[in-house]
C-alpha cells in the first residue's frame, strides 16, 4: 500500500489523543446538526481533491483499526474514480447522541466522469456512520467514520434481531451497531458494536459449521487461525462460558465456550491488544462473539461490555426443532437441498449432482455455495456471486478478469487444447446467460495434493455470477461431474 | 521384656518412621517373637478353599473366552460371506495417485515447519525497552571514550612493559587484543533495536494486518472487521481446493491499474 506508511504515521500522531482508555462523559456539550453539516462539506471537499492520508488525518481517531480500512477505502475510490471525482454528502440519519460524542449517519454520492460516449457521469452511493467531538478549542473534530451497507437488515433501535438466525444482541448505551456486508464479513450475517468514543469493539457473526464440533474446539480453530496470521498472538486455553442471559437455565444442547489471545506486544502501553473468541453453538448455528481491544480498555469499560453480553440471547430455545440450521439458510441464502439436488428459489437455480455424492450448503461471502463430495474425494461446487459493490452488472470480461485472476493465484492454467474448443469460448446460452466451460490444469508449481485436472463451468447473467467447479477422482466421475453441470438452470 | 521392646512398633519399624538397621537385629529376640507351638495353632486358619476355585474359575474363564471368540469367528465368517462383492469393493481403499508419496511428504514436512514455527515463536524474545536502549548506547558512549584514552596511552607508550601511572596495561606484556569487533557488533546490534523500535510505531493496525493478507481482488480487504481473514482462513484450511469462494471486490474489478 503506497499511502499506508505516511497515513499510518499521521495516525500514530492523533494516537495520543485516543480516547480509548478513558471512560466518556456524558456532559460534554452536544454539537449541532449543522456544524456537522459544515464538517462534512469540508471532508467532501478533501475527498474529492484529496486522498486517504490527507482524508484521515481530519480525524482524531477513537478506533485506529477502523480508521485504518475508512482511508484504505478512500485511497481505493480514488485510484477508480480519477482526478475529476466529486462528492455531495448529506446527513440521512441522526445526530444521535453518544456520551462525549454526536453519531450521524451520512449518504455519500461520488460522481466521477464516464467513457467518452457516455452522456451521465459514474455514480457511486456509499453509506456511513461519523462521530464528533468538539474539542478543547470547541472545534468539531470527527473521530470515527466507517462505511456501511446501504440497505440494514435485522437492526431496529441500535439492537441487532435476526428470527431466522435466532439471536439478537445490542440496544446497550454507548454502543452503535454497524451491520456488514455478508461479501466483507464472509458470515451469513455480521454485524460489529462499537463503544463509541472507545476503541473496544464487539463483532457477531452467524455461521453454519461445515463440521460439527464442540465449541470449543470452534474457538480453539479460530484462535489458532488468527494466531496463524499473527505470529506474536499467544493463545490461552478454551474454557466453558455461558452467555449471561443463559446461564441460570441452559437451554438443552447449548454448547458454547471462549479463549483468550493475546498480542502483548502491541500497544503495550495499554497492556496489548486482546481479542477475545466467544463462541456458541446451538440447532446446527454457530455465534461468534468477537470482543477486541486493548487490555486497559477492556477492564475501563468492563461494565459497558458485560452490559452488551447480557442483552445477547437465543430466541428459541427447542434445540429438537430439526428446521432451526435450515431456516437461516432459506432466509439468507434462498437454499434447499433435496437428495443430490440443489434449489435456490431467491435466484431461480437448480442443480442436480452426481448420483450418491453428499450436498452440503457452505457459508460465505458468495450469494450461495454448495458442495458435493464423493466417497472417493470427487468434488464439486456451485457458486453464485452477486454484482460486487460499485458495480452494475456483470459481463463476460468482468468474470474473465475475476476469473484468470483466481485461477493465477491458485497456480491454475486452462487446458490449452482444450482451450480451442467450442465449448471453452463464450456462447450465448438459451437462458440469455454467456457460458462458458473450461478445463484447468496445475501449472508448473503444482499445489500439493491437487487435482491434476478441474473442470470449470460458467454462466454470466446481469444480476449474477454461476460457478460450477470440481474434479473426478476418477474418468467416469469426471464424466458424472460434466453430466451434472449440464443440469444447471436458472428461471 | 528387652530393651528392644521399648517404644518399637510392629513390623520392627522403630519410632520415627526409621527401618532398622541390619547391624542391631536381634536374632534371639526375633526368635522369641516367633510364635510358639500352641500360638502356631491359635492361628487362624488359610482360606482353603481360595485357590483351588480360582484355579478353576480361570479355567473356566479361559475355555469360556475361546468358546465365545470361536463363535464371534464363525459368526463374522458367515456375515463376510453374505455381503455381496461390490459391497466390499465399494470400502476398498482407492488406488493411490502417483504423486501421492510427494504430496504426503510436503504436506507433512510443511506441518513439521509449521508446528515447529509455532513452538518457537512461544519463547521469542521480548522487546528490550527505551531503558534498555538507552542504557546500551551510553555504555556504548562510555566505551568509545575509554577506548580513545586506552589508544592514547598506547601511542604515549610505544614499547611494550613502559606503563603510564594511572592506566595499567591490559596486556600485561602480550599484544592488546583490539575490543573493536565486539564493539561494532554490539552498536550495529543496538542500532538494529533502535531501529526496530521506531518503526514498531508506525506498524499497522491490526484490522489493516489482517486485511493486507487478503488479496487486493477480494471484497474483505476492506473489512472493518478481523474475523473475516480468520474465516477466510479457516475456509481455507477445511476445503484446500475450493476456489472461487471469496467475493470479488468491486473497486479492483472496474479498475484497470494497480490497487492495493
Amino acid at each position: 500500500m503506497r499511502f499506508a506508511p505516511i497515513m499510518l504515521a499521521a495516525l500514530a500522531t492523533t494516537a495520543s489523543a485516543q480516547s480509548g482508555n478513558t471512560p466518556a462523559k456524558a456532559t460534554t456539550p452536544q454539537v449541532t446538526k449543522q456544524a456537522i453539516e459544515q464538517l462534512i462539506a469540508k471532508l467532501d471537499r478533501e475527498f474529492s481533491t484529496g486522498d486517504g492520508k490527507s482524508y484521515t488525518a481530519w480525524f482524531s481517531p477513537d478506533h485506529l483499526g477502523s480508521l485504518a480500512i475508512l482511508g484504505r477505502h478512500i485511497q481505493r475510490l480514488g485510484t477508480m474514480t480519477g482526478t475529476k471525482r466529486t462528492r455531495s454528502s448529506k446527513i440521512i440519519g441522526g445526530p444521535m447522541q453518544y456520551p462525549d460524542r454526536t453519531v450521524v449517519r451520512i449518504q455519500h454520492v461520488i460522481e466521477w466522469p464516464g467513457q467518452a460516449a457516455a452522456k451521465q457521469p459514474n455514480r457511486l452511493i456509499e453509506h456511513s456512520y461519523m462521530a464528533v467531538h468538539l474539542d478543547a478549542a470547541g472545534k468539531v473534530v470527527p473521530t470515527f467514520a466507517i462505511e456501511m451497507p446501504p440497505k440494514m437488515n435485522c437492526v431496529a433501535e441500535r439492537k441487532f434481531r435476526c428470527p431466522p438466525c435466532n439471536y439478537e444482541i445490542g440496544g446497550v448505551d454507548g454502543f452503535l451497531c454497524v451491520p456488514l456486508r455478508r461479501e466483507q464479513s464472509l458470515a451469513l450475517e455480521a454485524a460489529s458494536f462499537y463503544l463509541i468514543g472507545t476503541n473496544v469493539v464487539c463483532d457477531i457473526h452467524v455461521l453454519i459449521p461445515a463440521k460439527p464440533k464442540t465449541a470449543k474446539a470452534s474457538a480453539l480453530t479460530l484462535a489458532s487461525a488468527f494466531a496463524k496470521m499473527e505470529p506474536n498472538a499467544k493463545v490461552g486455553v478454551a474454557t466453558d462460558w455461558t452467555p449471561p442471559m443463559h446461564k441460570e437455565s441452559p437451554p438443552l444442547g447449548l454448547d458454547s465456550a471462549r479463549v483468550v489471545v493475546d498480542l502483548p506486544q502491541e500497544q503495550a502501553d495499554a497492556g496489548g491488544m486482546r481479542t477475545i473468541f466467544h463462541v456458541v453453538q446451538f440447532g446446527g448455528l454457530q455465534h461468534i462473539l468477537l470482543v477486541r481491544s486493548t487490555v486497559a480498555s477492556l477492564h475501563n469499560h468492563k461494565a459497558s461490555i458485560e452490559s452488551l453480553f447480557k442483552s445477547y440471547m437465543l430466541l428459541e430455545v427447542d434445540c429438537e426443532e430439526a428446521e432451526l440450521a435450515t431456516r437461516p439458510l432459506r432466509h439468507h441464502t434462498g437454499c434447499k437441498i433435496e437428495g443430490s439436488t440443489y434449489t435456490n428459489d431467491r435466484y431461480g437455480i437448480e442443480l442436480t449432482g452426481p448420483k450418491g455424492w453428499d450436498a452440503v450448503p457452505r457459508i460465505g461471502g458468495s450469494a450461495f455455495r454448495v458442495h458435493w463430495m464423493a466417497p472417493n474425494g470427487s468434488q464439486m461446487w456451485l457458486l453464485g456471486h452477486r454484482v460486487p459493490s460499485g458495480m452494475d452488472a456483470w459481463t463476460p470480461k468482468l468474470a474473465d478478469r475475476w476469473l484468470n485472476h483466481q485461477c493465477k493465484s491458485k497456480k491454475l492454467e486452462p487446458d490449452a487444447t482444450h482451450a480451442k474448443s467450442k465449448e471453452a469460448k463464450w456462447h450465448e446460452g438459451k437462458d440469455n446467460s454467456w457460458q462458458r466451460t473450461c478445463t484447468l490444469t496445475p501449472g508448473t508449481d503444482k499445489q500439493p495434493g491437487a487435482p491434476p485436472r478441474r473442470i470449470m463451468h460458467v454462466q454470466v447473467y446481469d444480476d449474477l455470477l454461476v460457478i460450477v467447479d470440481g474434479f473426478g477422482a476418477t474418468l467416469q466421475d469426471e464424466t458424472l461431474l460434466r453430466h451434472a453441470l449440464r443440469t444447471l438452470k436458472r428461471q | 521384656m528387652s530393651h528392644h521392646d521399648d517404644g518399637q512398633l510392629p513390623g520392627g519399624q522403630q519410632p520415627g518412621g526409621q527401618q532398622p538397621n541390619d547391624e542391631h537385629f536381634d536374632e534371639v529376640d526375633a526368635v522369641r517373637r516367633f510364635p510358639s507351638e500352641d500360638e502356631w495353632l491359635d492361628l487362624p486358619a488359610p482360606d482353603e478353599a481360595s485357590p483351588s476355585s480360582e484355579q478353576t474359575s480361570f479355567a473356566d474363564r479361559v475355555m469360556r473366552a475361546r468358546e465365545e471368540e470361536q463363535e464371534l469367528d464363525a459368526e463374522l465368517q458367515k456375515l463376510d460371506a453374505a455381503l455381496p462383492n461390490d459391497v466390499l469393493q465399494h470400502f476398498a481403499a482407492p488406488t493411490p495417485s502417483t504423486d501421492f508419496v510427494d504430496a504426503t511428504v510436503d504436506v507433512v514436512m510443511n506441518d513439521r515447519r509449521q508446528r515447529w514455527q509455532e513452538m518457537l515463536s512461544r519463547y521469542v524474545a521480548p522487546e528490550p525497552s527505551p531503558a534498555f536502549v538507552s542504557r546500551t548506547l551510553d555504555a556504548l558512549k562510555d566505551g568509545d571514550a575509554g577506548q580513545t584514552r586506552e589508544a592514547a596511552a598506547r601511542v604515549a607508550q610505544p614499547t611494550a612493559g613502559n606503563q603510564v601511572q594511572g592506566h595499567p596495561s591490559h596486556s600485561n606484556g602480550h599484544p592488546s587484543r583490539s575490543n573493536w569487533p565486539v564493539f561494532t557488533l554490539v552498536a550495529a546490534a543496538a542500532a538494529a533495536i533502535f531501529w526496530l523500535l521506531l518503526t514498531d510505531a508506525a506498524t499497522p493496525p491490526l484490522e489493516l494486518r489482517m486485511a493486507d493478507q487478503a488479496s487486493p481482488a477480494v471484497a474483505y480487504r476492506t473489512s472493518s472487521s478481523p474475523m473475516s481473514a480468520i474465516l477466510a482462513r479457516v475456509a481455507h484450511d477445511e476445503e484446500p481446493f475450493a476456489l472461487f469462494d471469496e467475493p470479488a471486490d468491486g473497486i479492483w474489478l472496474s479498475t484497470t491499474g494497480e490497487i492495493r
